[in-house]
């Protein structure tokens, strides 16, 4: 994948607007911190995840192709889940310093289809491309949730059409796969 | 708690479902030497008087088949004539007893000949493998001896070439004419490997021509034309791309590429593949003999290719892996003679490869013909090996066929 598609995959994948959308709390400032904290967790995590992505999958004797187009057969599975239900019951924020780990890091940005992501960047791209593209999720994380919601519609739009990417994403990486020798 | 037992759940299920542990057995070029010895034992220790080879046996019920099918005849044949042109010059008096049978059976007509038996159909699979049977022999022997006959059976070919390079699959003897609107799944691609063999020996016979005609048609039309869901993994064909020495357009090469991956994904799955529990529910049995070893031909066309296409150069040591995997697997699952033992008739039994009980003289034709040429993948692996100071790529690009 080119860097652009890196960067796209795990901006949809994490779906800023989403996470807006989920962060239950009225106060800026208490969105924001968790959302910061949260997404410094979520580079992290991201990173870990994708240094033990080849050594990993040598040790359950998968093949990285293999391993691409499972990963993406999910991650599209939860952009189309997203797509037809954008919105769920907002996660309370307490203003705890816990809110970091959660909800904000689990389960709003480290989901399934962001873990399998992040994973699998990290055995076909590479740690650091992978750890840039969390970086930039979490950066647009932090900076929307200090926004105000406005009009709902609009957020929900946002979510869709980044699951939409996820989607279209995530088919491609299977095709990907299955093309691979 | 329960978020918990979703991830667990999850996991189990992804892992169970989606990404099985991808198992290629172990194998070293003596295990291949000997499955190869072995498998071609079966074939020519079980010839008939008549060069007709087993069929198929079962081992549970102990019969004999009494039916037969001459394509698998002529395929045979092959195998055992590639494996006389690899060194094992002890099995030539065994394919020149098959080879027998077919020139017993010639149809002729017009300028052109067929190998058929009476009353059946006049087939271009059955034809264009045994072209394939007389050029390895030619190669191996350097014996002319059967040269008109070749011609003889590529014309047959030509004949039966429509303007697309579609193969009608039969030649009806009512009509005198080829048939319309019926094509095999797996003659097209047959007969392109017969022609482009036939035009290696005769060049300026048009054969090398037809060939390339029919493996266009192959690259670009025939799915659409000939209404198959998905691209056949026709390891026909890619025999047929590696003895007209690679693609000649764009739309071949593509066509080239995506079969290599078409073949790489069935070994991976294949692998994957224990015939026990779960798995066998969730990614069915084992292939068949014949099964693994066509994917295993149609990955050994790929890799010779791979010397000299551009667009597989990169993928010559990634397709050496997957015949290694293919190998492993395949000896794994032959019948050893301590095996056969047991069996009611051993010697029907020892160097075959069983499914349900029974194996039919295919299962050793293609299992024998891949193991071949993964002999020498094996070979090019342990190179790359030794070369380690050097890059991989730089290894594999020197790397030799």
């Amino acid at each position: 994948m080119n860097g652009l598609a890196i960067v796209l995959l795990g901006v949809a994948v994490v779906n800023p607007a989403r996470v807006r959308l989920l962060l239950g709390s009225r106060l800026a400032g208490v969105r924001s911190k968790a959302a910061l904290g949260g997404s410094v967790l979520g580079v992290a995590l991201a990173g870990a995840l994708a240094s033990v992505g080849s050594p990993l999958i040598d040790a359950l004797d998968v093949a990285p192709e293999t391993f691409r187009i499972a990963s993406a057969m999910v991650i599209t599975l939860t952009g189309l889940v997203v797509i037809a239900a954008p919105v769920g019951t907002p996660e309370k924020l307490r203003g705890a310093p816990l809110d970091v780990v959660i909800p904000v890091l689990y389960p709003l940005l480290a989901g399934p289809g962001a873990v399998l992501a992040w994973l699998s960047l990290g055995v076909d791209e590479g740690v650091w491309p992978t750890v840039g593209a969390a970086a930039v999720a979490g950066a647009a994380t932090t900076l929307l949730a200090g926004l105000p919601l406005g009009r709902r519609s609009g957020w929900v739009a946002a979510a869709r059409l980044l699951a939409t990417v996820v989607v279209l994403l995530g088919v491609a990486l299977v095709i990907d796969g299955v093309r691979e020798v | 708690m329960a978020h918990l037992a979703v991830w667990i759940l999850g996991a189990a299920v992804f892992r169970i479902a989606l990404v099985p542990a991808e198992v290629c057995p172990a194998v070293s070029v003596q295990d291949v030497d000997a499955a190869i010895d072995s498998a071609a034992s079966w074939a020519v220790d079980n010839l008939g008087e008549d060069g007709r080879f087993l069929y198929r046996y079962d081992r549970v019920a102990n019969t004999v088949s009494t039916s037969y099918n001459l394509p698998r005849h002529a395929g045979m044949s092959t195998a055992l004539f590639q494996a006389v042109a690899a060194g094992h010059t002890d099995l030539l008096p065994g394919a020149d007893a098959s080879l027998e049978y077919m020139l017993d059976n010639l149809f002729e007509h017009d300028n052109w000949i067929a190998f058929t038996t009476p009353g059946r159909k006049v087939k271009i699979g059955s034809t264009g493998l045994m072209i394939s049977a007389l050029v390895h022999r030619r190669v191996a022997t350097g014996d002319p001896v059967h040269d008109d006959v070749i011609r003889g059976a590529a014309r047959f070919l030509v004949q039966q070439q429509e303007p697309s390079g579609a193969m009608p699959a039969f030649w009806d003897r009512d009509t005198q004419a080829p048939t319309v609107g019926i094509y095999g799944a797996f003659g097209t691609g047959e007969a392109m490997w017969g022609l482009a063999l036939a035009g290696q020996v005769f060049p300026d016979d048009g054969f090398t021509e037809a060939a390339r005609r029919t493996g266009a048609y192959i690259a670009g039309h025939r799915r659409i034309a000939e209404g198959h869901e998905l691209r056949l993994p026709d390891h026909w064909a890619s025999y047929g791309f590696d003895s007209l020495g690679g693609s000649s357009t764009a739309i071949e090469e593509r066509y080239v590429q995506l079969l290599a991956a078409d073949f790489a994904v069935m070994t991976r799955v294949e692998s994957t593949r224990t015939n026990e529990g779960l798995r066998r529910w969730l990614r069915w049995g084992q292939a068949l003999g014949a099964g693994l070893g066509a994917l295993g031909e149609g990955v050994a066309g790929m890799y010779r290719l791979s010397a000299t296409e551009e667009v597989l150069r990169d993928d010559r040591a990634a397709l050496a892996e997957h015949l290694r995997c293919i190998g492993g697997m395949l000896v794994e699952r032959q019948t050893t003679p301590e095996e056969a033992a047991s069996d009611p008739l051993p010697e029907f039994s020892a160097g075959a490869w069983f499914r349900d009980g029974a194996t039919q003289v295919d299962d050793q034709q293609h299992t024998l013909s891949a193991l071949l040429t993964i002999r020498d993948a094996l070979l090019f692996l342990d190179s790359l090996k030794a070369d380690r100071g050097d890059s991989i790529e730089t290894a594999a690009a020197r790397g030799n066929r």
